[in-house]
């Protein structure tokens, strides 16, 4: 578990008052621990999307911000922002998504400017394709009882298809969820004690693999109708709406890749690296057939429909 | 299926007794939710006081005054009558299972299959499942996928009002991915 600390600037008090209360509930949900600190203190900013001078002066900062925004403001043009108010899951995604950009080290936290990308990561371009490749290969493939190992600078994970599981220790795990260390290609391996291992779901490696690439691996078909078998657990995907529209549709009928990212109203991107998670999951169908229409409002009861949904999110606090 | 009658949305919440129905209501309910409970004299089913003998309900009135429907279905089987009345009408149904119980995996199919086989839009919560154990899920998921259906399924602590919400959004996306899909047809 590691501990970040958290600053809140020109946020109202009841605003600081509930992501403190939030805080709390993260305990234990959460792989990072956060504490208040001062802002010169802190790691990451909650910062108010206002014009005073000390809101402007931290969101300029290099300190990694996130700007809070009341729900009927328009969203402010900031790498990081939440609309307020939000819910506890929210929170905790945008946190964890500020906390993998600060990489595994706290020393370096303070040289992360907001706008920067992500650490650069070693486990980039072919090495990934290499390992997601060979993931795909060993979840789809058909010699499935045998147990695939992948060596890295930090250490070997191991991989067992059959019970859906892959076997970590603490540090290699960091690693690969920072996305700061580059894994070879699975290979099979001899029976190995892996009492020392964590075991962990399939899933989540493939989840973490997949948001490496840039675009869809070169081992699914661009344009493909892709259709899936069973959900994901989207809880692993961080409860995003993007992914539970392109997984509602894609157990309906088949779809292509342009189709998804118009129904769920994400990027491309988003996409692809959701297919390939999917596919490295042993979720996915790649099949012939006809695709989704893509969605116009033609008929009344769709309308109407779509208007109770949308209420009704708007009723539950579920608007994105 | 009319999913918009008289201006109204309804949502249907089943499963067995001690799953969780009148909480998940209650956890998104413009009101309390509306329980006919009485004393439970079938402690051998489900060790709890109280249960629900006719059905729960719960509203959630929307900014233009149109009404989203909550019910919950009587667990016991004996009630089983009511069923198809409460599932006339229904945009979805959230299907809420307890984790710790044996007859986890016949529960599933048991609901699933009274409440239109995946055709009606359909959410599955599983309660009561220790931390980190994807395999109880797993097996729910691969158990219906040997029937061809693919439905949602997540563990669900329905005292948690984020998780009710989870299941709600999840049926949302499934009634939308049905929308497009009517409109092609």
């Amino acid at each position: 578990m590691e501990n970040r600390k958290l600053a809140f600037v020109g946020l109202e008090a009841d605003t600081t008052s509930a992501c403190l209360s939030m805080l709390k509930i993260m305990n234990g949900r959460s792989s990072v621990e956060w504490m208040q600190a001062e802002p010169e203190d802190a790691d990451v900013l909650m910062v108010a999307n206002e014009d005073s001078a000390a809101c402007q002066q931290w969101q300029e900062s290099n300190k990694p911000c996130i700007v809070i925004y009341h729900n009927n403001e328009q969203k402010p043009s900031a790498p990081y922002t939440l609309s307020h108010p939000f819910r506890v899951m929210q929170l905790i995604n945008i946190l964890e998504d500020v906390s993998a950009t600060l990489g595994g080290s706290q020393q370096d936290s303070a040289k992360v400017a907001p706008s920067e990308t992500p650490v650069p990561n070693p486990a980039t371009a072919g090495q990934e394709n290499d390992f997601s490749a060979s993931l795909y290969q060993a979840v789809t493939g058909k010699n499935k009882e045998a147990l695939y190992q992948a060596q890295s600078a930090k250490g070997s994970l191991f991989v067992s298809p059959s019970a859906g599981a892959y076997f970590i220790q603490e540090p290699l795990f960091n690693e690969v969820r920072h996305k700061t260390v580059a894994l070879s290609a699975l290979k099979p391996a001899a029976n190995t004690d892996l009492s020392a291992y964590i075991r962990r779901p399939i899933a989540e490696l493939a989840w973490m693999t997949a948001q490496l690439a840039s675009t869809l691996p070169e081992w699914l078909p661009k344009d493909g109708n892709f259709r899936l078998k069973r959900w994901p657990n989207v809880r692993s995907a961080k409860n995003n709406r993007a992914y539970l529209s392109m997984s509602a549709l894609m157990t309906k009928q088949p779809c292509r890749r342009e189709q998804l990212a118009a129904h769920a109203g994400c990027e491309q991107q988003q996409v692809d690296r959701f297919l390939s998670a999917c596919a490295m999951s042993d979720l996915l169908v790649c099949e012939a057939g006809t695709a989704a229409p893509t969605r116009s409002p033609m008929s009344d009861e769709p309308r109407r429909l779509g208007s109770f949904i949308q209420g009704l999110r708007h009723r539950l606090g579920l608007s994105s | 299926m009319n999913a918009v009658a008289n201006n109204e949305f309804k949502i249907l919440f089943t499963g067995p007794m001690g799953a969780g129905k009148t909480t998940a209501i209650s956890a998104i309910s413009d009101h309390e939710a509306v329980s006919t409970d009485v004393i439970n004299t079938d402690l051998a089913q489900c060790n709890k006081e109280l249960t629900t003998a006719a059905l729960d309900y719960g509203q959630i009135v929307l900014p233009d005054n149109s009404c989203v429907r909550l019910y919950g279905t009587p667990g016991q089987e004996r009630f089983r009558f009511m069923w198809p009345i409460l599932l006339n009408n229904a945009a979805g149904v959230i299907v809420l299972l307890n984790g710790e119980h044996p007859e986890l995996l016949d529960h599933l199919e048991h609901y699933v299959d009274a409440f239109g086989s995946g055709k009606v839009p359909m959410v599955i919560g599983v309660g009561r499942l220790p931390a980190d154990d994807h395999s109880r899920l797993e097996s729910l998921a691969m158990r219906l996928e040997k029937r061809g259906i693919a439905l949602p399924i997540f563990d669900a602590d329905v005292r948690q009002q984020d998780d009710v919400l989870l299941l709600v959004d999840t049926l949302l996306c499934l009634i939308e991915a049905d929308d497009c899909r009517s409109m092609e047809a």
